[in-house]
């Protein structure tokens, strides 16, 4: 019998027909893992990159593992975590086009993470497409549900820069002279009326007396600044400013003879940058926020997110092959992940209008205890949290606890 | 009382800081004509150029030394192979090809440094703070004044008791004819041309263990030496002295008294000597 062989037209037809048979069949296998599609702004270019690129790690570890552990759990569906990034160069311009190209190209439900000044040019691209915007208070964004009602303040920055103050004054008790500086920019963020309220509350609560000295942005040279601090009579200085600028204002202080603890309301990235640009002994005495879970002590956290908090840590030095040393990443993109996390589980729906429902006035557990939002205003800002407002100081090459100073529930806080 | 001296201290500093930068300007535009923008590229590649030095040596001073001296190589490269070049296409060619230099020196520094801020110590003997008018001032801010003040010093003796400052001197006023008279001309011009990088580039060596060592920092000064030299008059080397410390002082005060206004005031005070005087405080009609 003659034998018939494949010609070498009929094998490519083959392989091609086998190739689409294993992919009708591979589809429907998969189709029942729902995927939750994560978007998330930082920059990851520009000064304010170091924090965009030191926070995506940990919230790729953070999906990596929600993934491995069955995917999140919202209803009866079980979702596969899926992260995409967008670059918004802690500018508005930029920010706004990432929010486009999350949205119209990668489909996302949410964006989170954000904590540039570009908000009020992110929200209406958002608000538009309901897709949930979890950001920081302050810096463009007023709290208005009618007008930004899908916009979330996941990390109340404006209420942080005060109470880490009073917990960095809390490790100092015998300073009671407390002296706010930044960026004018920065100054825009509370009003005359919020300052006078705020001034009121740390003399008759901590006794603390406030005074203000604000710089045009890219200063350099403080020495006329530090000189009217301390002609304020100054004892700590709490700054919003850059590293630069807070390296510098360390640095320029020490020369003038000033041993003043200065905090920043940044999370610090690396000591050692500060005792390289301050120099060793100026840097001693620069405090951080530190929102470690693993360390908190005055504030609860869940089990949960407390064994994940360690699984992070674990992770990331499998995989890096350094020690997790930045924390601030509990604060921001982790936070706003768990936050968008939980309101989801407690919706039981992936639907954006149900989450917001659950996101007005509701009691989440995050990695930083429990938070509560509220829509009552506390010195112009409008969301309550109970973030730990945890402090750390540079000692030596390295940034150590210091204190905490949660922030109060809102019901505590608007007793007379 | 001890805060106005502060302050008045903080401004003759930060403008002799100023004068240091901004003389090297003036010096090239009287000479040239050339509004050179590479100039603060001069500035910020001699703070970086320090800062590698005192990585591999430890010595500031040596630092010194070589970064204006590399600059000013740098300098004459660019002067003879490129803005003599665009001379003959008038002024905005050089205006152009010296915006051009003003980037790729910044993307140079970027590539070959990074963009994270970098530091440099203050030499050792001037660390620390003295007592003055009853406070105390950093040491190396005094060195600073002391510095620019030998500069100065050191400039008004060549432009006035040397041969190369008459020539200097003479071209600024009238550079056709001192080349007529047999002086090579070009070659005066790329000589000062290198001393205004080498002197903007000790100003940045000097400026980096105050200011730290970063991208943006020829930027940040270039807008205030311009400032500077409008204010005292293009080419006025003395205009540019006195415009410094005006502005120095003007920042300084008015920081203490109308925080909010600081930045305004050196361009009021620019606005209004555009009106009153064009040709700025010591600069001369044409």
């Amino acid at each position: 019998m003659e034998r018939r062989y494949l010609t070498k037209e009929m094998k490519v037809v083959w392989v091609i027909m086998s190739m689409m048979l294993i992919g009708f069949f591979a589809v429907p296998l998969h189709a029942g893992e729902k995927e939750l599609k994560v978007g998330c702004i930082m920059p990851f270019t520009g000064p304010a990159a170091p924090w965009g690129l030191a926070i995506r790690p940990q919230m790729e570890i953070f999906a990596e593992l929600i993934n491995e552990d069955g995917g999140l759990k919202v209803g009866d569906d079980a979702y596969k975590v899926t992260l995409f990034f967008g670059d918004g160069q802690y500018m508005p311009a930029p920010g706004a086009k990432a929010a486009r190209d999350l949205i119209y190209r990668n489909n996302v439900s949410v964006i989170l993470g954000y904590f540039g000044a570009g908000m009020s040019a992110i929200a209406p691209v958002t608000n538009k497409e309901k897709v949930i915007f979890i950001c920081r208070t302050g810096s463009g964004v007023t709290y208005s549900p009618k007008k930004d009602p899908y916009v979330v303040f996941g990390t109340p920055s404006n209420e942080m820069v005060f109470y880490q103050a009073v917990a960095a004054m809390k490790g100092y008790p015998e300073f009671k002279k407390l002296c706010f500086t930044g960026p004018t920019a920065s100054a825009k963020q509370f009003t005359e009326a919020d300052n006078r309220a705020l001034d009121k509350d740390l003399m008759d609560k901590y006794g603390i007396g406030v005074t203000r000295v604000y710089y045009p942005e890219g200063t350099k040279n403080f020495t006329p600044y530090i000189a009217k601090m301390k002609e304020a009579e100054t004892e700590l200085v709490s700054v919003g400013g850059n590293v630069l600028e807070v390296a510098l204002l360390a640095k320029q202080r020490w020369e003038a003879g000033l041993k003043w603890p200065i905090t920043e309301t940044g999370t610090l990235i690396d000591p050692g940058l500060f005792v390289q640009l301050s120099g060793a002994e100026a840097a001693q005495g620069i405090c951080s926020d530190r929102p470690a879970p693993w360390e908190l002590r005055t504030v609860k956290v869940n089990p949960f997110y407390l064994e994940m908090a360690e699984r992070i840590k674990a992770r990331f030095e499998r995989k890096f092959g350094k020690p997790l040393t930045y924390v601030g990443s509990f604060g921001w993109g982790l936070n706003h992940m768990a936050q968008y996390f939980e309101a989801l589980k407690q919706a039981g729906a992936t639907d954006p209008d149900k989450a917001m429902k659950i996101f007005r006035g509701g009691t989440f557990e995050t990695f930083l205890g429990k938070y509560t939002t509220s829509g009552e205003e506390i010195y112009g800002s409008p969301v309550v949290f109970g973030y730990p407002c945890a402090m750390g100081i540079i000692k030596g090459k390295e940034e150590v606890y210091l204190g905490e100073n949660p922030l109060l529930d809102v019901n505590d806080w608007l007793k007379p | 009382m001890e805060i106005y001296a502060m302050m008045a201290i903080h401004g003759l500093v930060y403008g002799m800081l100023l004068f240091m930068v901004a003389s090297g300007l003036t010096l090239v535009f009287g000479m040239m004509g050339v509004l050179n923008l590479a100039h603060a590229s001069f500035y910020m590649l001699g703070a970086y150029i320090a800062y590698s030095v005192t990585v591999l040596t430890n010595s500031f001073w040596l630092s010194l030394i070589i970064s204006p001296m590399v600059v000013a190589i740098i300098g004459i490269i660019i002067e003879r192979f490129f803005l003599r070049k665009a001379h003959s296409r008038g002024h905005v060619a050089e205006l152009l090809v010296t915006f051009g230099f003003f980037y790729i020196l910044g993307e140079l520094v970027r590539m070959i440094w990074g963009s994270n801020p970098l530091p440099v110590d203050i030499p050792r003997l001037f660390q620390g703070e003295i007592p003055l008018f009853g406070g105390t001032y950093p040491v190396y801010r005094l060195f600073i004044l002391f510095f620019s003040g030998m500069v100065l010093l050191a400039l008004a003796l060549v432009l006035t008791k040397t041969r190369v400052g008459i020539l200097m001197r003479a071209a600024v006023s009238d550079a056709e004819m001192v080349d007529v008279l047999g002086t090579n001309a070009p070659r005066l011009f790329m000589g000062v041309f290198a001393g205004g990088a080498a002197l903007a580039a000790v100003a940045g060596v000097i400026a980096a263990p105050f200011l730290s060592v970063y991208p943006s920092m020829g930027l940040d000064v270039l807008l205030d030496c311009f400032v500077v030299i409008v204010i005292g008059g293009f080419g006025s080397l003395f205009g540019a002295l006195i415009s410094a410390i005006l502005i120095g002082e003007l920042h300084s005060f008015g920081i203490l008294w109308v925080p909010r206004l600081a930045m305004i005031f050196q361009f009021l005070f620019m606005a209004i000597i555009l009106v009153v005087r064009p040709t700025g405080l010591m600069g001369e009609k044409e």
